[in-house]
């Protein structure tokens, strides 16, 4: 070539001229290298002009040229990666992203072929070509890539998948790794080829590979874009990937949520619904648009507010990651409905929660959401036996075979005219022709298994991949034991397939769906072992610690009851059963209560695989039930026993009804009853079960004896579940009557213990449980007993009060009648010598004057001044005694008249001593004791005359008038007056302000006015100022 | 002029030896005519009952201390005034008392006349002869 175009260049320029031409040119050298050299040739002329020679100078351009061709080949990259991120953000599903991003490599990218290859989980890992452009020829087909550690694994495309590393093959042609498709290679003119590991985060895909045509391409800036789109692609498909996990899923979710018998909604953390389904609209009558941003509380029962509260509290502070209660709510109608509530907070990728899921079950509606489940897998079902299945037989003799009319249809194919094993290789997947092979051939030779099935892959004509199951029987076999003839059956199984790829792509979700169900959950295979189950099952039922996984449910129970194995193989044919309460008696000898459902599980096929239990266990629940029962029981007694001992008052009858109702009550077989006395404790009552039971000698302890006493001395009751063996029970009288345990209850009043009540078993008994019942009993007996004692006190005491209030009367009267033989005395036997010595000095001055001089006269008459202060004293003493013991009597009192009496029987005094003397009384007419009263005024009255004997101008004013109370009478004067300080003595009796000679007085006689207003229920008060005269008032009520 | 029996005695009634003398006393300076007849206590003014009976002169009025040893003076008032004869003859209590239950006693049992006795000597004096201007003088008695 060189030669040929040098030959031209001479003929061409034929002018004589200096001249130079340029060429270039390409030889590949033994080794394979391509070089490139640049030849300067020059037409060497003599002297005339006539060409004599050339001189040819070659320099090596190769790098100049790999130069040229890399900016040329890095435009076309370029572009190619343009287009290829374009396709991968139009790209709607993985097939049609591979096949234009292998198209734009190819097309745009100027590449020979691009192939994309997914690594395979399969045991021979296999690269199994997704997607190819370019100049191809069936080369794929004769890959066989593996990206074992293989020889065919270290291929550039194994290599690649394996280490995550781009692979050059710079020269297909010498490359050692190459050797196994070096041929195959070189026969499509490939010359260098890259394999780029499709990479995401968690792991290798599979690889794009390129060929070049080129020898020595993709050179570091090339390779580098590669791997960029590579790298593009990966994110492409696991982004697609995603999407379509993500729809799946979500649309799985969306189906459970809006399709589940139960109510389900989504709410906001502030408990606001976002999301409600069908049936929780249903159930609360609200249609969904109304329900959807309603609160929680709107629609809970106002007495189960705080149950929603509190749950979302405990999970909001991560206590439990889900609850299940039950509560109240209501719906549209206005009516209430009790549901079971299942809710677990849902959180984000950085553990934020931001939703609640909450599940919730109508109870009363439960059984109509069963019978619609049941119909819905019913459907299910009966759409999954619509499978097209061929059946063919297979003689190996004629090597021929007969099938029915749709076999070849499920190759993708037309009816075939013949049909051998070729035909089925060739329609077969190369990757599953070995294996499906090796099936058939190991099956058919002799002692081989008559049976076979396996699953396999065939390619249509139009490329797309379909599974197919094929089971054979071999049906005739020669005499060496080969088989001849061979028979079976064929079925598309791409659909059960892809649904298995699909669940096998969800399983994980699935798992995580059950496992962290708020729910205790437990799936079982047909023979009851365990598959999966939830964590709030292994919690509830301790199994945390434990791999149950695979075991059988009989096996990590054992306790489990033959009922319950029953009704699991009632479920497992088909049966759906559940219980609301269920006893559980445990190997621990525990008894749990459950609450469970159990509902078989359908295959695809619609066989049933196992059953599901739902269950919770409700042990708590259950015993609180339980004790609430008791305890109303237990109230319902202590009413009783507390009504019966209040119904009298007596003791004796208290007591025998306290004793004769707590046998029945604690079903005790005795009931002592001792009362306390001091030190001394003493049988009152004692009541037996079997009436005629004897018991030996009436007892009685001291405090502190036997655990009776003993519990009387501390103050606290006392069990003995053993008395034969409790150092405590000393009384042998107990254990001779065959009882075994004991109970001492102190019966307590305030601080005070009254007694105890002893109840015994002849059975051995645990009185913990109703330790708290027996003592609020005991409380309830020492109240009537108390209220017994406290009434026979009462009688006691208003029985001596009588006996007392008698003797003092008698007393008084005794008091009484010697105070008016005093005052009789006093009147007689004191008046009679005064009375002896007035009229002896009397006779004495009168009969004998002349012998007495003027000093004896004097002495006589004082002797009678002193008589007759001393017959006043006795006189004043006397009424005073008179008015304490007088009966008040009550009158009518003409007050004006009184006074006008009174004045007129001291007229004398007055006109003599001119005193001036005011009356301004109302005639008036008042309700008083005439006399008391004429004796109050009477003494204020004398005593204003009294104390006005050394005025110069005495005056006295006595005014009437109108009280709050009654009717106030004032006598006022201008006499000497006294000190306010005085104003309660000068009421007392012998209370004097003055000396006798200055003013003369018994100092009785304010008294009696005090003693006379205060028997009418009147008052008598003063007011005075000293030099100024005083003022008295009485004060008569109405 | 007298319409009276001078002759017929009054019987005093007083246990006090000082309270007689000075009763006799008074009588004298009042210048009472009548024959006086005293009895010490009780039983011996229902002594004078039988002599009575046996034809003795029933007393002008009988003056009754109530305070009296052996037999009270109210129950001597009582059996006179409640036999047929005597209950006629006119008793005038003469007692120092004053209590209210033993004034409305003594004339529930038919006491003519109460008076207080007066300590002071010259009012002593003063009732005693009103007494005998009253009840000898002035009054009627039965026959």
């Amino acid at each position: 070539m060189f030669a040929r175009t040098l030959k031209k260049s001479f003929h061409a320029d034929s002018e004589p001229a200096k001249f130079l031409l340029i060429l270039k040119t390409s030889f590949v050298q033994k080794n394979g290298e391509e070089r490139f050299i640049r030849f300067n040739n020059t037409i060497l002329h003599n002297a005339q002009g006539k060409i004599i020679g050339t001189t040819s100078i070659g320099e090596d351009i190769t790098e100049s040229k790999h130069d040229e061709d890399s900016i040329l080949r890095m435009n076309r990259a370029l572009r190619m990666i343009s287009t290829c991120n374009q396709i991968m953000v139009h790209a709607q599903d993985e097939k049609t992203l591979l096949d234009e991003i292998c198209q734009a490599i190819v097309n745009v990218g100027g590449y020979q072929l691009a192939w994309v290859g997914f690594a395979e989980q399969d045991r021979a890992r296999s690269v199994r070509p997704a997607a190819q452009a370019g100049f191809e020829q069936g080369y794929l087909e004769t890959l066989k890539i593996t990206w074992s550690d293989t020889r065919r694994g270290h291929g550039p495309t194994g290599t690649a998948i394996r280490t995550g590393e781009p692979i050059i093959a710079r020269s297909i042609h010498t490359d050692p790794n190459f050797a196994p498709w070096r041929s195959e290679a070189l026969k499509r003119g490939y010359a260098s080829s890259i394999a780029l590991p499709i990479k995401n985060k968690e792991q290798i895909l599979g690889a794009l590979n390129v060929y070049s045509t080129v020898s020595g391409a993709f050179y570091a800036e090339e390779e580098k874009l590669l791997v960029e789109l590579a790298d593009d692609l990966a994110y492409g498909l696991d982004s697609l990937r995603n999407r379509e996990a993500l729809r799946l899923s979500e649309e799985r979710f969306h189906t459970a949520f809006e399709q589940s018998a139960s109510g389900m909604c989504l709410t906001s953390l502030e408990g606001t619904l976002l999301s409600v389904n069908q049936a929780m609209s249903k159930m609360f009558g609200f249609s969904k648009e109304v329900l959807q941003g309603k609160h929680f509380n709107e629609i809970t029962h106002s007495d189960d507010l705080e149950i929603g509260q509190d749950a979302v509290r405990q999970m909001m502070l991560d206590e439990v990651p889900s609850v299940s209660f039950e509560k109240r709510y209501l719906r549209k109608s206005g009516e209430f409905f009790s549901a079971h509530v299942s809710s677990a907070l849902l959180k984000d990728a950085s553990g934020q929660p931001f939703h609640f899921i909450t599940q919730i079950e109508d109870i009363s509606e439960r059984k109509q959401a069963e019978e619609a489940l049941i119909e819905s897998e019913e459907r299910l079902r009966l759409s999954t036996e619509l499978a097209n299945v061929a059946v063919w037989e297979y003689s190996f003799l004629s090597n021929t075979m007969s099938r029915s009319k749709n076999h070849d249809k499920l190759y993708g194919l037309d009816w075939q005219e013949l049909w051998d094993i070729n035909t089925f290789l060739n329609a077969t997947h190369p990757d599953d022709r070995g294996f499906s092979n090796e099936m058939i051939q190991k099956s058919v030779a002799t002692g081989g298994p008559d049976h076979y099935k396996f699953d396999f892959r065939v390619v249509y004509p139009d490329r797309t991949i379909h599974w197919l199951m094929v089971t054979g029987q071999v049906v005739e076999r020669n005499p060496d034991g080969q088989g001849t003839i061979v028979r079976g059956c064929l079925m598309d199984i791409t659909e059960r397939k892809q649904v298995e790829q699909a669940l096998f792509r969800n399983e994980h979700l699935l798992r995580l769906f059950v496992e962290n169900s708020p729910a205790a959950i437990a799936m079982f295979d047909c023979d009851m072992k365990y598959i999966i189950a939830s964590h709030r099952y292994l919690i509830d039922y301790e199994l945390e610690k434990q791999e149950i996984s695979g075991r059988s449910h009989y096996e990590v129970f054992p306790e489990i009851p033959e009922r319950w194995k029953e009704i699991h193989q009632r479920c497992l044919a088909g049966a759906t059963e559940r219980a609301e309460e269920d006893p559980f008696p445990r190997a621990g000898g525990k008894l749990d209560w459950v609450r469970w459902e159990i509902r078989p599980w359908y295959e695809m096929t619609g066989e049933i695989g196992g059953i599901i239990l739902f269950s919770e266990v409700i042990t708590d629940r259950v015993l609180a039930k339980e004790k609430i029962r008791q305890s109303s029981l237990e109230l319902a007694a202590l009413l009783s026993i507390g009504k019966k001992v209040n119904q009298t008052l007596i003791l004796d009858e208290v007591v025998s009804t306290a004793v004769k109702e707590m046998v029945k009550t604690v079903e005790a077989d005795v009931v002592f009853l001792f009362l306390r006395k001091g030190e001394k404790l003493t049988l009152a009552g004692i009541s037996l079960k079997k009436a005629n039971k004897k018991f030996g000698e009436m007892p009685w302890h001291h405090v502190g004896e036997c655990i009776c006493g003993l519990a009387v001395s501390k103050g606290q009751p006392l069990y003995s579940r053993d008395i034969f063996t409790d150092m405590r029970c000393t009384w042998e009288e107990c254990k001779k009557a065959g009882y075994r345990s004991f109970a001492a209850l102190p019966l307590r009043s305030g601080e005070e213990i009254i007694g105890v009540l002893g109840l015994g078993y002849h059975a051995e008994r645990d009185f913990e449980p109703q330790a708290g019942f027996l003592e609020t009993l005991a409380s309830q007996v020492a109240s009537g007993i108390r209220k017994a004692q406290l009434h026979a006190d009462l009688q006691h005491y208003i029985e001596g009060l009588e006996q007392r209030v008698a003797e003092r009367t008698a007393a008084l009267q005794a008091a009484n009648k010697e105070l008016e033989t005093f005052a009789y005395t006093v009147s007689h036997d004191l008046k009679a010598p005064l009375r002896g010595i007035d009229g002896y000095s009397r006779l004495l001055l009168e009969e004998y004057n002349s012998k007495l001089d003027e000093e004896g006269r004097q002495f006589l008459f004082n002797v009678r001044t002193a008589t007759g202060q001393m017959n006043q004293l006795i006189e004043d003493l006397l009424q005073y005694s008179r008015l304490e013991r007088r009966e008040v009597s009550s009158g009518s009192v003409n007050l004006s008249a009184l006074v006008e009496s009174l004045l007129a029987e001291r007229s004398d005094e007055i006109k003599q001593r001119d005193i001036r003397v005011t009356v301004n009384i109302p005639r008036k007419i008042i309700n008083a004791d005439p006399e008391g009263l004429s004796l109050a005024l009477r003494n204020l009255l004398d005593n204003a005359l009294k104390f006005t004997v050394n005025v110069s101008k005495p005056v006295i004013k006595i005014n009437g008038r109108e009280s709050e109370i009654g009717y106030m009478i004032e006598v006022c004067d201008n006499g000497i007056g006294f000190e306010l300080k005085y104003q309660e003595r000068i009421f007392e009796i012998f209370q004097r302000l003055h000396r006798a000679e200055e003013y003369p007085g018994t100092g009785i006689g304010l008294a009696i006015v005090r003693k006379a207003m205060e028997r009418m229920g009147g008052r008598v008060w003063a007011d005075s100022t000293p030099g100024q005269g005083a003022t008295f008032y009485l004060e008569v009520p109405r | 002029m007298n319409t009276n029996d001078t002759t017929r005695p009054i019987l005093l009634v007083e246990d006090n030896p000082m309270d007689v003398d000075l009763t006799l006393r008074a009588f004298k300076k009042s210048k009472v005519a009548n024959p006086i007849q005293v009895a010490r206590n009780g039983e011996e003014a229902l002594a004078f009952l039988p002599r009575w009976l046996a034809g003795e002169p029933l007393p002008a009025i009988i003056l009754l201390d109530l305070k009296l040893p052996k037999i009270h003076g109210l129950d001597v008032l009582r059996q006179i005034k409640s036999h047929p004869q005597f209950a006629v003859i006119p008793i005038i209590v003469l007692t120092s008392s004053q209590e209210d239950a033993e004034v409305k006693t003594a004339y529930q049992l038919g006491a003519n006349s109460y008076i207080v006795k007066p300590v002071n000597f010259e009012k002593f004096l003063e009732v005693v002869s009103q007494i005998e201007m009253y009840w000898i003088l002035l009054n009627t008695p039965p026959r």
